[in-house]
């Protein structure tokens, strides 16, 4: 047989295996990359456009991001807030696996845009305050969807915390999510006081000292430390005060 | 068996001695060195995140300089062999042709393995100068608990061991361009023919899973060229999306090595046809 016959054979048999095996690789490599097994290329391709969509596909979606999102930060400077959540809107498309960028793209809706919406026209502030509240729904939906691409990590749980916190005064919503970031790994240790701080806050005093109690005997040792045990026994006292728990289910007699 | 190993070997540093003297790409090898150098700079132009843009600034500079040697690599030294007509010296005496194609390529992946690593050692370096620059400035936020944790988060960007797999995926990929520009160099003689080509093959690679993704769903209602067209992009040509993974690596995202090494094998495997194909090619070809 002549060797090109045998070059045609050894390819054929190869074409055998390469296409499952690269389209299982596939099926990997979008479940990593974007959360999900369905093909990203048709919905990157409408959202992003022709050539951003073929850097991402030409090993660039880094870079792509990277330079789109100076474009973000020239956008917060300009204080033109629609663009920012376009171009925001896209670079998560692209990495959505980056916390950063849902941390910061969230942050601007909830706070810059929010506020700046808050201050724009003095004399109507009804009108304001729905604008800023629907920056923070933006910026609520964003950190919803991160967590949805990133549900192992405590950043994004902790800025939606944040945001109920800070921008909707709902303690109790922040009381969930500071509870769910401070059960992640590599979670900081002040995020387990937020929840109790939280539920105070939210009025919830029975819940709050019930999670105080539960934190304090979570652990043998109560001294010095990051956790602060000194300011949990604080909190404790404090509640056991204002609930008027008895005296001998009290942690705290003296 | 072993005097096979032999002449390979000895092809082999031949190669890499002829392609180390080549001006063309000692050239664009220094021009890697300096984007790798330079992407230092250019994170001073954003907000936070100076290591992500770094990192992807220096294995894309990693990445282009390395396709651009695998490129030129393979379609100079073949074809000029045949040029100059030492290869029918070469064939003369007892070495087969598959033993020439195949020494002609490990050449060339010792030269890659050598320019990527002084590269990567460079790219480490600047990493390294970075990361002590900003540490320098949290100095004074060490104490505190949040100061920990940004430290902890600097440490954990500069210092990820998950880097080596990036690399690993990059040599991976490269070996892939070689193999498929050392196949082109053994059918044809010009080498901006052999380059056209191969990237022509660089880019379909990347949008290959594109193209098979059309096949399979309109597979039924296509037209028969169209059909045909597709299902020979996704059969032939590698589906170089595939080595994207570096990107989650960069961003910090968990990769197991077990993914690494499965696209590894892939990469060996498709080199090993194309040059088993490129060899049997040879074989038949006039010269």
């Amino acid at each position: 047989m002549r060797p090109w016959v045998w070059a045609v054979i050894v390819f054929t048999a190869w074409t055998a295996v390469k296409v499952p095996w690269e389209m299982r690789l596939a099926r990997e490599r979008s479940l990593l990359m974007y959360g999900t097994e369905v093909p990203m290329t048709f919905q990157m391709r409408d959202q992003l456009g022709q050539g951003l969509t073929i850097a991402a596909l030409g090993g660039f979606r880094g870079i792509a991001a990277n330079f789109l999102w100076l474009s973000v930060t020239t956008a917060w400077e300009d204080r033109q807030w629609v663009r920012l959540r376009s171009l925001a809107e896209m670079v998560v498309i692209l990495q959505p696996r980056v916390s950063f960028f849902w941390e910061n793209a969230g942050w601007h809706m909830a706070y810059n845009a929010s506020v700046a919406a808050e201050q724009f026209n003095q004399e109507d502030r009804g009108k304001n305050n729905v604008e800023s509240r629907r920056w923070i729904m933006q910026g609520i939906e964003l950190y919803e969807r991160g967590i949805q691409a990133l549900p192992d990590q405590h950043k994004l749980y902790e800025m939606l915390a944040l945001v109920y916190q800070q921008r909707l005064g709902d303690y109790a919503k922040a009381a969930h999510y500071y509870e769910v970031a401070s059960q992640k790994n590599g979670a900081p240790v002040y995020l387990e006081r937020f929840v109790g701080f939280s539920l105070e806050k939210a009025g919830k005093d029975r819940e709050a000292y019930d999670y105080w109690v539960k934190l304090w005997q979570s652990a043998g040792e109560h001294g010095p430390g990051p956790r602060r045990w000194k300011m949990i026994e604080e909190h404790i006292r404090k509640l056991e005060n204002k609930l008027n728990i008895p005296l001998d289910k009290r942690l705290f007699v003296n | 068996m072993k005097g096979s190993l032999l002449r390979l070997v000895t092809i082999a540093q031949n190669t890499l001695t002829e392609a180390l003297r080549q001006r063309v790409l000692n050239v664009i090898f220094l021009s890697g060195l300096i984007m790798v150098g330079g992407s230092f700079f250019l994170t001073n132009l954003t907000f936070q995140e100076e290591f992500k843009f770094l990192k992807d600034l220096g294995y894309a500079a990693i990445s282009i300089t390395g396709t651009l040697v695998a490129l030129m690599g393979a379609a100079q030294l073949i074809p000029a062999e045949i040029e100059r007509r030492t290869l029918h010296t070469l064939l003369s005496k007892p070495v087969h042709r598959f033993e020439f194609v195949l020494g002609k390529y490990l050449g060339l992946i010792a030269l890659i393995t050598i320019m990527l690593g002084i590269m990567s050692l460079m790219f480490g370096a600047v990493l390294y100068v970075k990361e002590q620059i900003v540490l320098a400035g949290l100095q004074g936020v060490a104490e505190s608990e949040q100061g920990r944790q940004v430290i902890a988060s600097v440490l954990a960007q500069s210092r990820d061991p998950q880097l080596l797999q990036a690399l690993a995926l990059i040599w991976a990929k490269l070996a892939v361009i070689t193999a498929i520009s050392v196949f082109f160099s053994t059918i044809a003689t010009s080498t901006i023919f052999i380059v056209c080509t191969t990237l022509v093959v660089y880019f379909i690679g990347h949008l290959q899973s594109v193209a098979r993704q059309v096949w399979l769903q309109d597979m039924h209602t296509a037209s028969f060229l169209k059909n045909s067209f597709l299902a020979m992009v996704a059969f032939l040509i590698p589906d170089f999306q595939t080595y994207n993974l570096i990107d989650e690596i960069i961003a910090g995202n968990n990769i197991r090595w077990g993914s690494t090494l499965e696209i590894l094998t892939y990469s060996v495997i498709y080199v090993g046809v194309a040059l088993v194909t490129a060899s049997l090619i040879f074989e038949d070809r006039e010269l």
